[in-house]
């Protein structure tokens, strides 16, 4: 565990805090956010105990820093006296919990990390465990995709021995490895989706990722529906692909199943500059975002569930849902520290947008 | 549309001034699929046109005036089935065959109902040529090869051999 606390009076408090509970962590400490960052980076930790104000970093710029590092980790805050606005703003950017200065009370204190530890063991969980339901979702449209490689595999295999010429056997030849290409971007797609943990976090074009993956997209949507993929932007995101590919799969399926007739279902990438919100302090700097919308032109949600569309277990499909789709993406875009958006009107179709902070060039991070 | 109006080339079902070869439509959204099945059909002597999707088959029906149409189930704006059901509304068995392939489980009952003549599963076998040309005369294929299933395979009266 590490502790980030610059002052010395309250780092010792919460160290002895911390030595009385049942287990005891092994505690390292740091004093300003560079030295955070550099334990953060090498070390592996259970969770953080973070002061946001530190002599060379102040605010949600502190746990921003620190979640753009390290987006699975536990971050329990550590706020002034009755600091709760800043408080709120740490769990909107993905602090787990936030433990006010003037609580001095050592179990306080171990319920709050123990808290946080398990919480995060649970939704890594959670996320794990809708793979599963992914996959058989994945299996029928994935083996159509196969018959279609091994048809064409199969057949220009064929059309090599038949070949009467060595130009016919060039042609055949080159149909035989465009197949085994597409196979193999296949079977990479359903790999990273069949990633386990640890999460591997890596700085990704986003828009050619979402190229790579509609070949599985296309496999869970069926004739009736129309896809279209565009405008798509070049953007790079830290994130880990295979997650990824599950979120955007949770949003087509949810777009496919309101679009029971048929329909369009349109996927877009791009990158947008955005000022600071509310909720975020004044003066932080625009930033780059990626922006992943995904549409369709499908019943439209009722203002009435819009609130629960997030909830685990929450579902409209009865039994064919698990109403875990939506929770996994909620899950998923908290640890990429980004934010999801609903647009939706009855009738007129449904919009997700998903917002991730963009890196601005892959040496941000390196 | 996208119907090809190559020639075949190779030897196989017409031979010089042998009956027409038999015209067929392939229809399948997948690149790869379209051109190695056309590709295979050209070879094995038959006149072929290829279509990407239900529409552009539709588009192409009335000028290729194909002997059979060989087409995808999944596919988007119009599947395989509607493709199917308007082929049947336009024009009766005896015109023009049927074939339909997939790639997964299909309900055969259904697709003979509306009109379908086979169902050749993918990945397709080698013999296809020999399938297509046995349905065009009419002919019921025996067994099941290459892990292909073949049904119908229709009434010999209702169309002519090819050859």
């Amino acid at each position: 565990m590490l502790l980030v606390e610059d002052d010395d009076a309250y780092a010792g408090f919460l160290r002895a805090a911390l030595a009385t509970g049942d287990e005891p962590p092994a505690l390292r400490r740091a004093v300003d956010l560079a030295d955070a960052l550099d334990s953060v980076r090498r070390v592996d930790l259970d969770a953080v105990l973070l002061d946001l104000n530190l002599p060379d970093s102040r605010g949600v710029d502190t746990l921003r820093a620190v979640v753009a590092v390290a987006p699975h980790l536990p971050v329990v805050v550590l706020t002034g006296v009755s600091d709760t606005a800043l408080a709120r703003d740490a769990l909107q950017l993905g602090a787990q919990d936030w433990v006010s200065k003037d609580q001095l009370d050592p179990e306080l204190v171990q319920r709050a990390v123990r808290y946080a530890v398990e919480r995060k063991q649970l939704t890594d969980r959670l996320v794990e465990a809708q793979k599963l339901e992914i996959a058989g979702r994945l299996a029928n449209g994935v083996a159509h995709e196969f018959n279609n490689v091994l048809t064409a595999i199969a057949g220009s295999a064929h059309l090599v021995e038949e070949a009467e010429d060595a130009e016919a056997r060039r042609h055949a030849l080159d149909l035989l490895r465009r197949a085994a290409r597409q196979g193999v971007a296949l079977s990479r797609q359903l790999l990273s989706l069949a990633r386990n943990p640890p999460i591997n976090d890596e700085v990704v074009d986003l828009g050619a990722l979402i190229e790579q993956t509609r070949l599985l997209v296309q496999a869970v949507l069926p004739s009736a529906i129309e896809l279209e993929v565009g405008p798509v932007e070049s953007v790079l995101v830290r994130i880990d692909p295979g997650q990824f590919d599950q979120l955007l799969l949770n949003l087509v399926i949810n777009a496919r199943d309101a679009m029971p007739d048929g329909g369009t279902l349109r996927i877009s990438v791009t990158a947008e500059r955005r000022p600071p919100e509310g909720g975020e302090p004044r003066g932080s700097a625009d930033h780059l975002q990626a922006i992943v919308r995904v549409t369709d032109t499908g019943r439209g949600i009722d203002p009435e569930i819009r609130s629960r569309l997030f909830e685990p277990f929450f579902s409209t499909k009865g039994p064919r849902g698990t109403g875990l789709g939506l929770a996994v993406v909620a899950e998923i875009v908290e640890r990429f520290a980004g934010a999801v958006e609903v647009d939706s009107g009855v009738g007129r179709g449904t919009t997700f947008t998903v917002r991730l902070p963009a890196v601005e060039s892959a040496g941000d991070w390196s | 549309m996208s119907a090809g109006t190559q020639r075949p080339s190779g030897s196989g079902l017409g031979g010089d001034g042998s009956p027409p070869r038999p015209r067929v439509l392939v229809v399948d959204d997948e690149d790869l699929v379209r051109l190695v099945v056309s590709r295979t059909l050209r070879v094995a002597g038959f006149d072929v046109f290829e279509a990407r999707d239900g529409l552009d088959a539709l588009g192409c029906l009335a000028t290729v005036a194909p002997d059979l149409v060989l087409t995808d189930f999944n596919m988007p704006r119009c599947n395989g089935e509607r493709l199917c059901i308007e082929i049947r509304r336009q024009r009766d068995a005896a015109d023009v065959r049927v074939v339909m392939m997939t790639g997964g489980p299909l309900d055969e009952a259904r697709m003979r109902q509306l009109g379908c003549d086979a169902v050749i599963y993918k990945p397709l076998p080698d013999r296809l040529p020999q399938l297509l040309a046995a349905i065009l005369r009419g002919a019921t294929p025996a067994g099941r090869p290459g892990g292909s299933a073949v049904l119908g395979g229709g009434d010999p009266r209702r169309h002519p051999p090819a050859a």
